[in-house]
């Protein structure tokens, strides 16, 4: 299952990922090397640059993965099983809800 | 060979290249310690790629540069050590997406300095550049004036041996540009930094630089003091580019102790003009006038100047505080005087006036070497 969903989310994460760290300009790049940079904290620099964009793609990935609970309730609905297909779907809010807050908060930093 | 050169920054027949074409070529440039440094030239001419050559940004095609009395490897790790001894403030202030503290404490803690430190040094250099109380402002939300301050102040806390600048105040208004050409010559004086600075701002480079360099096309042409550069320039291109609009085409037809007559009527009788010049007889030459070194005035001024002509306004432009005008007389001639004294003269179009000049206040080119970049 863990497996699985994590051949699921990957290429999407590192799709938003790569276009989200192309996004940083070269410029950038060159301006931490000027002021002494080295490899790694240039990467670094980069990386805080992206951060809301990389973020996203984090989101984006969770949000991929945790929409199987979709199907586990449609499916657990079509078997008759009601209060376990009510029971995920609160979980499934809440989480969409947590991560929401999540993301507002980091954002307005 | 060179590790006893008691020059601080040298760099020997550098040459660079992109694909086919040359951007530099055989740039020989040497620059003492705690000397401002000032690369004059139009945009296009290299500037930009000789300042990130000698910030080991690129790596040249070919050449050498020394550092403190050392050859610069092509590659490996003493390349960022000997970066960290410098910085580079490049043309568009690229401010990173942090508040301004982060901004300007990021370079000391790249290179390992301790908190408090960094907060001392952070809190004074703000201080200089009158960005207190702008810490946790977001640098992406600053005007361009601000964001060239944090700029520079991210350059300055790291106390560079040698310090490149691109541009300083290109794009800046009058304002900002004063207090940021006021902050770099204090930082000058006060931490005896070497500085290079590429301008296409001729006063700049005068009024900061202890030495100017002219790059044209890839080529320092020219280096020398700002007097040099600017009254005694070496061709006619560098003449061109820093202003000297009056650029005659004569032949010496006689030269006692220095002082020679050059004919610039084209024909036998011509018109003379006398200039301090140990030219030869014979030599096709080029004088030049500064405009602003040109008097006008309604009669024959006796002065002591040898040069006076009787000429016809052929055209007064306004350029602010200042007149230009293109005169005839016999030859063209540029002047430019106060809008003042062009009021007063009431320069107009057609009016006759006497144009004067001083023999030292003309340079003497020769033609044949003007257009010979190597001798």
């Amino acid at each position: 299952m863990v497996i699985g969903q994590i051949l699921l989310i990957s290429p999407l994460l590192l799709g938003f990922t790569i276009s989200a760290l192309s996004g940083v300009s070269k410029e950038i790049v060159d301006t931490a090397t000027s002021l002494g940079a080295s490899g790694f904290q240039t990467i670094w620099l980069v990386l805080r640059e992206a951060r809301y964009a990389v973020l996203a793609a984090v989101i984006m990935g969770f949000a991929r993965a945790i929409s199987v609970i979709t199907t586990a309730i449609a499916l657990e609905a079509s078997k008759g099983d009601i209060a376990l297909a009510m029971a995920l779907g609160i979980i499934l809010l809440f989480l969409a809800l947590i991560i929401n807050i999540v993301l507002n908060r980091l954002q307005q930093r | 060979m060179k590790s006893f050169s008691p020059t601080f920054l040298e760099l020997v027949d550098l040459s660079h290249s992109y694909g086919q074409r040359y951007v530099l070529q055989n740039i020989n440039l040497s620059v003492d310690r705690g000397d401002v440094f000032a690369l004059i030239g139009p945009t296009g001419a290299g500037k930009t790629t000789l300042l990130r050559i000698t910030n080991l940004l690129e790596v040249p095609s070919e050449g050498e540069i020394y550092f403190d009395g050392t050859c610069i490897p092509r590659s490996g790790k003493q390349r960022l050590e000997i970066r960290r001894r410098m910085s580079f403030i490049h043309q568009k202030p690229q401010v990173f997406n942090l508040n301004v503290y982060d901004n300007i404490a990021c370079g000391l803690r790249w290179r390992g300095e301790k908190k408090h430190m960094i907060a001392e040094k952070v809190d004074h250099i703000l201080e200089m550049v009158g960005l207190e109380g702008y810490e946790n402002r977001n640098a992406r939300t600053l005007s361009g004036g601000e964001a060239q301050r944090v700029a520079l102040a991210r350059s300055l806390v790291l106390e560079p041996e040698v310090l490149l600048l691109d541009e300083p105040t290109a794009n800046l208004d009058p304002l900002s540009i004063v207090k940021i050409e006021q902050l770099i010559s204090h930082v000058a004086r006060q931490h005896n930094t070497t500085m290079i600075m590429a301008t296409h701002d001729m006063s700049q480079g005068q009024k900061l630089a202890d030495r100017i360099g002219v790059l044209l096309d890839g080529r320092i042409v020219q280096t020398g003091s700002a007097t040099d550069i600017f009254h005694s320039p070496q061709n006619k291109e560098v003449a061109n580019f820093v202003g000297m609009e009056n650029i005659i085409a004569g032949a010496i037809v006689t030269n006692n102790d220095g002082i020679a007559t050059v004919n610039v009527g084209g024909n036998a009788e011509g018109i003379r003009i006398e200039a301090v010049s140990n030219c030869a007889v014979g030599k096709e030459v080029y004088a030049c006038i500064r405009p602003e070194d040109i008097t006008l005035a309604l009669s024959r001024t006796r002065s002591s100047a040898r040069n006076s002509f009787q000429a016809k306004v052929t055209r007064v432009t306004t350029l602010g505080p200042l007149s230009r005008v293109e005169l005839n007389c016999g030859f063209r001639l540029i002047a430019l005087v106060t809008k003042i004294s062009a009021e007063d003269l009431n320069l107009q179009v057609g009016r006759e006036v006497y144009a004067t000049f001083k023999a030292t206040g003309v340079h003497i080119m020769e033609r044949k070497l003007a257009n010979d970049w190597n001798s």
